[in-house]
């Protein structure tokens, strides 16, 4: 009962139910006591104070004095009937008996020269409580107070919540990077705090939009800027090559194989700055095992020219929920990572296999792995193995990619030698469940 | 040199452009120069060159708006490069109908290779050929046209080079590697998607299915073949 509906529904309910029941007893309790002060009322007492009224100044003042009484007294009606069965001041006794249920007999009135008659005093209402009226029917009003109000407060309840629902999935939606997403109308619309709150959301979220799309098109602009001058490089080079050939070949190779890295860097760099920003994400079943087919293919191409084999194993045709491009970056960046630490004419072990509800890729090499010490800051940006050439920032591609995913990137000096990474993601449906089991699978990878 | 050709250099970074027109010469082609997009389209209509080494990134009208406004009416070959390395440019000038896309900074010996594939590859296409038939497809050499039943559809020359290697062995399943070679003329690089981009324009510009007859199946683990179904003329 945690949900802001259920509070709201809650709270309404006990304030309406406690404020009904409360009424109730307060107009019970004034009912209760009106009966016991009418009961307390000594038809002697009026009696004399009529008969008082009515010697004084006859029929007049009889009649005054029921004006007065009724003023005073409400509940009680009085009849002056004689031995005829006539009332004295001509009012119909509307076919009653007299005395009525609840009805007093008083004395005779007398004044001289009037008929004698007798007092009757009646009640408009019955006051009467039962064991009925005082027990059950406090309980049967209570009930209905509880059940209308409960009614009630889940109607307002519904009513209040309903638009932070639809805010909730907005934001959602945005949250799951469709950074494009708008509020819907009909709360945007609206004119109150939440169409207000919704509006602000789409302010936020058109600004964030536009902060993401200028930092994309200043990357281009970086990358643009310090490849240029790369790329006239690389023609300078070849140019100069031409000129001298023989000479400073060793020379020119090396400022070749440094501008390779800068490019190289290069790309790493906004690869990874874009995850890092927590890109807006295309998301659509991806072909996981398509994907690695031709990470593959394109890494057996790089690896060739060395003598170094890629070999697929088990592969289970996986679907999983995500962005292509950036699973497709994950797994090329691992992969090209276990290629390059790989020893010549050894092979890279690839497999991809389904963990529960759960997609697992692993790729181990047959390199020499990784200082122990050195494994829990395999993935911080920047940091390399000794020995290591890259620009150390693939594995924190993949992590960051992993991550993005719900999924997780983990690694480890395997046991029978080489170094060993599991890629985590989970499939199509079921990512809460997933979560949890790969938390058990990849325990033993660092930076949990 | 056996194969040359007139090159049309198009880019903003007049140096960059020298450089490449200086190795290009050496590599016995002749070159001219263009700034801009614009100015790229003016000297198009003075003069033809062979192909044109589009950049993409230009001030007032940049290469892959120059290379929409090219293919609205000319098949020639355009070598897209470009030094924003977005994945998305370069698929987007694949679609656009470039034949060939390079990443700067590139091996200028590496794009000399590619824009005499793409030349090789031409010329021999050109050579007088009679149209020929496949299963619901008339491919037209000469004219570098394709049509599917009597339908014509206009391709690149990337384009056409694929389908033709493609259709002239139906059934043969062939592999990325081997279409690239054979098609562009040029060996499979790692991360070259060119190919795809190919042949999901080709689909695209078909309208290829099973029940015209053929279709371009992807093979699991990479390459494509040409189908006819059963009973197909």
């Amino acid at each position: 009962m945690s949900s802001l509906f259920a509070r709201i529904w809650l709270s309404y309910w006990l304030v309406m139910a406690l404020t009904l029941a409360a009424a109730l007893a307060v107009s019970f309790a004034l009912a209760v006591k009106r009966a016991d002060d009418i009961d307390r009322i000594s038809p002697a007492a009026l009696a004399r104070s009529a008969q008082a009224d009515f010697s004084r100044e006859g029929r007049d003042g009889l009649g005054m004095w029921v004006m007065n009484e009724r003023h005073a007294h409400p509940e009680l009606q009085f009849y002056f009937v004689d031995d005829l069965g006539r009332e004295f001041l001509g009012r119909s006794l509307g076919g009653r008996p007299l005395p009525g249920p609840g009805g007093a007999l008083v004395p005779r009135l007398t004044a001289p020269g009037a008929p004698a008659f007798r007092m009757y005093v009646r009640r408009t209402r019955e006051f009467s409580f039962g064991a009925w009226q005082l027990m059950f029917q406090p309980l049967l009003l209570l009930g209905l107070a509880i059940t209308v109000s409960g009614v009630g407060s889940a109607a307002l309840a519904h009513q209040l919540t309903r638009p932070v629902v639809r805010l909730r999935e907005g934001v959602r939606a945005v949250a799951a990077g469709a950074i494009e997403a708008r509020m819907a109308e009909a709360i945007t619309g609206r004119r109150d705090e939440v169409g207000g709150l919704a509006r602000d959301i789409d302010q936020m979220t058109a600004h964030l939009r536009a902060l993401i799309e200028s930092k994309e098109d200043l990357l281009r602009d970086i990358s643009h800027e310090l490849r240029s001058p790369l790329a006239r490089l690389r023609i300078a080079t070849s140019l100069l090559r031409d000129e001298r050939p023989g000479e400073s070949a060793a020379a020119f190779a090396r400022i070749d194989r440094e501008v390779e890295r800068l490019d190289s860097l290069i790309g790493q760099v906004l690869q990874f700055s874009r995850v890092q920003a927590g890109p807006p994400m295309t998301l659509e079943d991806v072909d996981l095992l398509a994907l690695l087919e031709e990470a593959v293919e394109d890494a057996r191409l790089e690896a060739e020219p060395d003598d170094k084999k890629v070999v697929i194993g088990k592969a289970a045709p996986i679907v999983v929920r995500g962005d292509r491009a950036l699973l497709a970056s994950a797994i090329e960046n691992v992969l090209r990572n276990a290629v390059r630490f790989g020893p010549a004419g050894a092979a890279v072990q690839v497999s991809l296999e389904a963990v529960g509800s759960v997609a697992r890729v692993r790729i181990r090499d047959a390199g020499p792995g990784i200082a122990p010490a050195d494994l829990p800051r395999i993935f911080e940006p920047f940091f390399r193995a000794q020995g290591s050439s890259g620009v150390g920032l693939g594995l924190s591609i993949a992590e960051r990619v992993a991550a993005l995913h719900r999924g997780r990137l983990a690694a480890r000096n395997h046991a029978a030698g080489g170094f060993e990474v599991d890629l985590f993601v989970p499939t199509a449906r079921g990512a809460e469940a997933a979560l949890a089991e790969f938390e058990v699978s990849g325990s033993e990878g660092p930076g949990a | 040199m056996e194969l040359s050709g007139r090159i049309l250099i198009v880019d903003d970074d007049a140096e960059f452009a020298r450089m490449l027109g200086e190795f290009l010469g050496r590599q016995g082609f002749l070159t001219s120069f263009a700034d801009s997009g614009r100015s790229a389209l003016q000297k198009l209509e003075a003069e033809t060159p062979d192909l044109i080494v589009l950049d993409i990134m230009m001030p007032d009208l940049d290469g892959l708006e120059a290379l929409r406004r090219i293919r609205i009416d000319r098949d020639l070959p355009i070598i897209m490069v470009t030094a924003r390395g977005q994945p998305a440019d370069r698929i987007l000038g694949l679609e656009l109908g470039a034949d060939d896309y390079l990443a700067k900074p590139f091996d200028p010996a590496e794009l000399a290779a590619r824009i005499r594939a793409v030349l090789r590859r031409l010329r021999q296409a050109f050579r007088p050929r009679d149209p020929v038939r496949i299963g619901p497809l008339t491919l037209t050499p000469s004219a570098m046209t394709a049509a599917v039943r009597g339908r014509e559809v206009r391709l690149t020359p990337a384009e056409f080079m694929v389908l033709e290697a493609l259709a002239g062995q139906p059934g043969v399943e062939l592999s990325r590697a081997a279409l690239t070679e054979r098609a562009l003329g040029r060996p499979l690089t790692p991360y070259d998607r060119s190919l795809d981009t190919h042949v999901s324009n080709l689909r695209r510009k078909l309208g290829l299915a099973p029940e015209l007859g053929a279709e371009i199946r992807a093979i699991r683990g990479g390459g494509y073949s040409f189908t006819l179904s059963d009973g197909a003329g």
